[in-house]
């Protein structure tokens, strides 16, 4: 499966990766970049799950339609076109979700409509790079009962292995002392978002 | 709007013979236990009758209150001041402050006669607060602070969480980190997404992490697929895969095999670019084999180091001969990932399974260190059937957010283990 792969999305991808590792049913809701997340949650839901995406804008929704047929994934992954902040998430009659991915750049408009497709103990993740987002989605989550609020940042760091050579000075003769070693790159990305988990729990 | 909701099926009931994760409520703690109706669990002086939590909803949460377990109603949160109200930084401020244990009039002993005496834990806090000579003083936050570590201590509140791979791994990782090497909830979402595990796949495993690297996988799995799990002379623990609470479905892809200790599995196709000496090939195995039994292994695997059988020198060589005790179940499958997680040196465990992969399967393996990576590394790259070799680490920073107090959290993890991942290809054979 090929796609394109934003250096970010690599990270938050894996990272998601475990929170949603038995979505029977997910919903997702992106502005941005589903073609790169939904390869990874479209992996963890065969045969027994379904995922649900939305996108508000309609090409890409229709686009990521046809990868999904592409992949032949279309059978279980759906991507809708539709503003989930206004009309919320229309899943079928009775079905509700075991996870939530949301990559919003208001995600706290989404997260009242999100809880009405929630089972009890779903998790809900949301994904945004201002920690000004962060703290509104984190009221909203506490305003409508969600709890075990986490936020993270979390950076992956590549390492290049190197033989590397020094000299002995305290040696009359050249003499050389070499190892291998990890080295880090000289430049990393430092920030892509921060991600908020939270958990929907019965009264 | 939530109560008109319908949420609850059967599947998220708790019932008698659940494996489940006790989480105690505002604090780490976690213990994972089996409910049974008859048994009571004690953590911290609180007693725990389980009948109490089977027939609600996981996730409800609960309070002790002496010999009863009562169920806590969750009360819709009152809307959070508004954060550009700074009054309740202005109003009170520690300029006078000063921190000595004449601050609070009673005494360890005095909490004790109240707790024998039957007191409620929120009757104590009040009790506290009317002895202490600074309260008054506090900034609302630090006052929010104070009544929260105290709740913590004096009121046992938990819930009852339905397991799952990520409430097992932050688990296992705050009660004992060691026996995971440190395996931390990141660097194990990584393993899963690097090793594209998934259903419908044939997996190879080798791991000594207690079985938390097992769980994960057939959690992903869901029952569809086929995932061998690995071991050559001592027989890794599972104990954690209890945890999990897994359906027998889940568990019919699940194999453990035991690969004999003397032979490694003809090398197809590339045999004649390992030139290994002979005694180079017998002294790494050496050193593997060398290495005691690991403490939490499983005591029935007993075998002694020096049973293993002798390398038969004339055979090694480059063209390496089948593994006598090697299923055919594992010759016949081409596994479509490889995925080693162990406090044993990944090196030799890597080469010898390495052979059983497809072109185009994944190879993901974990070390607490990084210079076992750098073997592994060199030894793949001189292959030149393996590619896209990296080796990384993940850094992870919790966050507190909280209005007017949103920052890092004072203490965080300062490594969580190393991961090697990669690529095997076939090359294309000479004509």
């Amino acid at each position: 499966m090929c796609w394109r792969r934003r250096p970010s999305c690599g990270r938050r991808r894996c990272r998601i990766g475990l929170r949603f590792s038995i979505p029977r049913i997910l919903a997702s809701s992106c502005c941005s970049s589903r073609s790169v997340l939904v390869p990874s949650s479209s992996k963890q839901a065969p045969a027994v799950g379904r995922l649900y995406t939305f996108d508000f804008h309609e090409a890409r929704a229709n686009q990521a339609r046809q990868e999904f047929k592409d992949h032949k994934v279309d059978s279980w992954v759906s991507a809708a076109h539709g503003d989930v902040c206004k009309d919320g998430f229309p899943l079928p009659e009775g079905v509700k979700a075991n996870a939530a991915f949301l990559d919003l750049p208001a995600p706290w408009e989404a997260i009242p409509k999100v809880k009405s497709v929630l089972q009890w103990g779903a998790r809900v993740c949301s994904f945004s790079p201002c920690l000004e987002q962060v703290q509104r989605a984190s009221e909203t989550f506490r305003q409508h009962g969600f709890e075990d609020l986490q936020t993270f940042e979390c950076l992956s760091r590549h390492f290049d292995i190197k033989t590397i050579r020094m000299n002995d000075q305290t040696s009359q003769e050249k003499s050389e002392i070499s190892f291998k070693s990890i080295v880090p790159y000289a430049q990393i990305p430092g920030h892509t978002g921060f991600l908020t988990f939270a958990t929907l729990n019965p009264l | 709007m939530s109560s008109e909701v319908v949420r609850e099926n059967d599947d998220n009931i708790v019932k008698d013979g659940d494996q489940v994760i006790l989480k105690r409520l505002n604090n780490k703690y976690y213990r994972a236990v089996t409910v049974r109706s008859s048994r009571t669990v004690v953590i911290d002086r609180a007693k725990i009758k389980l009948e109490y939590v089977i027939g609600h909803v996981y996730g409800s949460a609960f309070q002790v209150d002496g010999d009863q377990v009562v169920k806590l109603n969750r009360q819709q949160p009152e809307a959070v001041e508004n954060a550009d109200d700074d009054d309740s930084i202005k109003e009170a401020d520690n300029r006078h402050l000063l921190d000595t244990s004449e601050n609070q009039k009673l005494g360890k002993d005095d909490i004790v006669k109240m707790r024998k005496e039957g007191v409620s834990g929120e009757a104590i806090i009040e009790k506290l607060i009317e002895n202490s000579a600074t309260f008054s003083g506090k900034t609302e936050f630090s006052k929010e602070k104070y009544l929260k570590k105290k709740k913590a201590k004096h009121i046992f509140q938990f819930s009852i969480l339905r397991p799952s791979a990520r409430i097992v791994a932050e688990m296992l990782y705050i009660k004992d980190s060691a026996k995971i090497c440190h395996l931390r909830i990141d660097t194990l979402s990584q393993i899963l997404v690097r090793g594209n595990i998934s259903a419908n796949r044939n997996i190879l495993l080798y791991e000594t992490v207690q079985g938390l690297v097992t769980g994960a996988i057939l959690e992903r799995m869901g029952g569809f697929g086929n995932l061998y799990d690995v071991y050559f002379v001592d027989k890794p623990s599972r104990v954690a895969l209890e945890n999990f609470n897994f359906d027998k479905k889940i568990y019919q892809v699940f194999k453990r095999v035991k690969i004999g200790g003397a032979c490694k599995p003809e090398v197809r196709g590339i045999s004649e670019k390992i030139e290994q000496p002979v005694e180079e090939i017998l002294n790494v195995k050496m050193e593997f084999m060398d290495e005691a039994p690991a403490v939490g292994d499983s005591p029935e695997c007993q075998e002694p180091v020096d049973k293993m059988p002798k390398v038969d020198e004339s055979v090694v060589p480059e063209i390496i001969e089948k593994c006598p005790s090697d299923d055919d179940l594992l010759a016949n499958h081409q596994f479509d990932s490889l995925v080693i997680c162990s406090k044993h040196h990944p090196a030799p465990i890597l080469m010898h399974l390495l052979p059983y992969l497809r072109p185009g399967s994944q190879i993901v393996v974990f070390s607490q260190f990084s210079e076992p990576l750098i073997d592994c590394y060199n030894r793949l790259k001189e292959l030149g059937s393996v590619i896209n070799i990296k080796v990384s680490e993940t850094w992870l920073r919790e966050y507190q957010v909280l209005p007017n107090r949103t920052h890092p959290t004072i203490n965080m993890s300062g490594g969580g283990g190393f991961l090697l991942h990669a690529t095997k290809i076939e090359l294309p054979t000479a004509t």
